[in-house]
């Protein structure tokens, strides 16, 4: 899949955009605060509905107007699917002029993977940021898990709230039942495709991590206080823990407490990794990731490089460079300076040059 | 701004309305004082005999200027049949359609904690206390939503044991909808619940 076009108004510092895409290599330079990685922002948001960086939604407005407008073209049939951001923090998408009932509903129509220097702490990070990287990849391939996902999230705070109830006076047990039974269903549905997901990407990730020229061996764990239980198991231990949660004020067990861990050679990449490891393995983790999604969808997803270069050797940088070229379909990447880019990605790539919110090519 | 006093009142008690904002609590009162004194006059005191003679219905919890509301006197309809709803909105719903000949329940809200919404603050004694009657079905027709579905859940374990009948109102495809348009969790549902022609 790749897009034909990408159409702006009023998105961060551009007042209006339309800018024709390749279908292969899109080179984005500039200089610092230009809007390079805007440009990117502005795909990734149309395809996942979540910000790239810690932008707030309504942010992604232009100073001074009341909404911003994101229009892609898919290259086939034509498709056109756009986002309105409003300051309210309302969103609303459609395909082809014909609104969807949630913004939501986009997810999955224009897959992309995005990679930023960002990404490269991921692994040190908190737990939730990993989580959070394990559920924006699958709500990309099933739409049920986001559905699960936010039952699970909403049932959970009424489940927490019942149990700050519960110390000031007592609560009969068959209240906890109903939001304990969307819990336990929702939490067997994403455990399953979370550790299902984490196996799959185990044979990727270990050929690209070959393929990066590193010889370790690189397993992903899942730690899960439900491992391998079903929805009705699931509900029994939530009964059991009752008491407990209602000490603490909080939900002890669930897929909100899950962690999943990378392992070089048997060691915990969180607390054992060098830096230059680290690196390496988040690299390998996110063309896995992008390898999967182009098998799970039949397609190519659209490759977004946000000023990786620089914080890469010119081995890996290289390296890096190789592997994409033969396998991505469509990317898009940001360069502060296209010579450094330029000479390893040659003639492939189409210059795109941002300055001032504006496009000189 | 000086306003004078009076209408400064006007429209800070229209403010207090639902979906009222400052800018048409300002409108309404402007448009107060253009109307006659006599629509005034008619305006206040619908307001003020709704709420002297409305009170909810003391089996239905329907709202109702007598004791028993029009649904529940109406002899043409099946008293054995009960179809509890979260508001009474929904009854008005529920009735445009003409299908259903039951009596209804109003619960007058959903069970939600984090609101700090609990059985007593819900119409659920009055229900339990009228199954007491010659019930044959209750119909749980709350929303379809993560609180409907509680709501619904914990009446079903509430009413079950008494040995009446529970149903459940059915999701899927709305009629005349378009498969691609459609969100992913009504389709999902929808798949789910499929029925065999």
């Amino acid at each position: 899949m790749h897009l034909d076009r990408l159409k702006l108004r009023d998105f961060r510092n551009f007042e209006a955009l339309d800018l024709q895409l390749e279908p292969g290599f899109n080179l984005i330079v500039g200089k610092n605060a230009q809007g390079k990685t805007n440009l990117l922002e502005a795909i990734y948001f149309i395809g996942t509905g979540k910000r790239l960086r810690g932008m707030r939604d309504h942010e992604a407005i232009r100073q001074g107007a009341s909404s911003a407008h994101i229009e892609v073209t898919l290259a086939e049939g034509r498709t056109s699917v756009s986002l309105d951001i409003f300051l309210s923090g309302r969103k609303s998408a459609s395909i082809n002029g014909q609104s969807l009932p949630k913004a939501s509903d986009l997810l999955g129509r224009v897959p992309v993977v995005a990679f930023s220097a960002s990404d490269l702490p991921i692994l040190r990070g908190e737990p939730s940021e990993r989580r959070a990287f394990l559920d924006l990849h699958l709500s990309q391939i099933y739409p049920r898990y986001l559905t699960q996902f936010s039952a699970y999230k909403q049932a959970l705070a009424q489940r927490n709230s019942l149990l700050k109830l519960a110390q000031k006076e007592p609560v009969e047990a068959s209240l906890f039942v109903p939001w304990e039974m969307t819990m336990s269903v929702s939490a067997e549905h994403i455990s399953l495709h979370r550790e299902r997901y984490l196996a799959d990407l185990k044979p990727e990730i270990q050929a690209r991590h070959a393929q990066l020229g590193s010889g370790e061996s690189i397993t992903l764990e899942l730690e899960s206080t439900l491992a391998g239980l079903d929805a009705a198991e699931i509900a029994d231990r939530l009964a059991e823990s009752r008491e407990r949660d209602i000490q603490r004020g909080s939900t002890s067990l669930g897929p909100h407490r899950d962690e999943w861990i990378l392992c070089i050679d048997q060691k915990d990449a969180r607390r054992y990794g060098s830096q230059g490891q680290q690196r390496t393995a988040v690299i390998a983790l996110k063309l896995a990731v992008f390898r999967f999604l182009e098998q799970s969808l039949g397609q190519s997803p659209v490759l977004l490089l946000d000023d990786i270069f620089s914080d890469l050797d010119h081995d890996r940088r290289q390296k890096l460079i190789e592997i994409v070229a033969q396998e991505a379909g469509q990317v898009v990447l940001t360069c502060t300076d296209a010579a450094q880019a330029g000479a390893e990605l040659g003639s492939h790539a189409r210059r795109i040059v941002i300055e001032q919110g504006k496009v000189s090519e | 701004m000086n306003v004078a006093r009076p209408l400064a009142q006007l429209i800070g008690e229209l403010e207090r309305l639902p979906g009222v904002g400052p800018k048409s609590a300002q409108r309404l009162a402007y448009h107060v004082l253009r109307m006659t004194v006599e629509d005034v006059q008619r305006l206040s005191d619908a307001l003020c005999q709704a709420k002297e003679l409305l009170k909810l219905c003391e089996a239905c919890q329907n709202v109702s200027a007598e004791p028993l509301c029009e649904i529940c006197r109406d002899a043409r309809r099946d008293p054995h049949i009960i179809c509890v709803v979260s508001e009474p909105r929904d009854i008005a719903a529920l009735e445009r359609v003409n299908e259903f000949k039951g009596h209804y329940h109003v619960l007058h809200g959903l069970l939600s904690p984090m609101d700090g919404v609990g059985p007593e603050q819900l119409k659920m004694r009055e229900l339990i206390e009228r199954l007491r009657g010659e019930i044959h079905e209750v119909i749980l027709a709350t929303n379809p939503t993560l609180e409907g579905d509680a709501t619904a859940l914990y009446l079903a374990k509430l009413i079950k044991p008494i040995g009446i009948k529970v149903t459940r109102l059915a999701h899927g495809m709305p009629v005349g909808a378009e498969l691609d348009y459609a969100d992913s969790a009504t389709l999902m549902s929808a798949l789910q619940y499929r029925r065999e022609m």
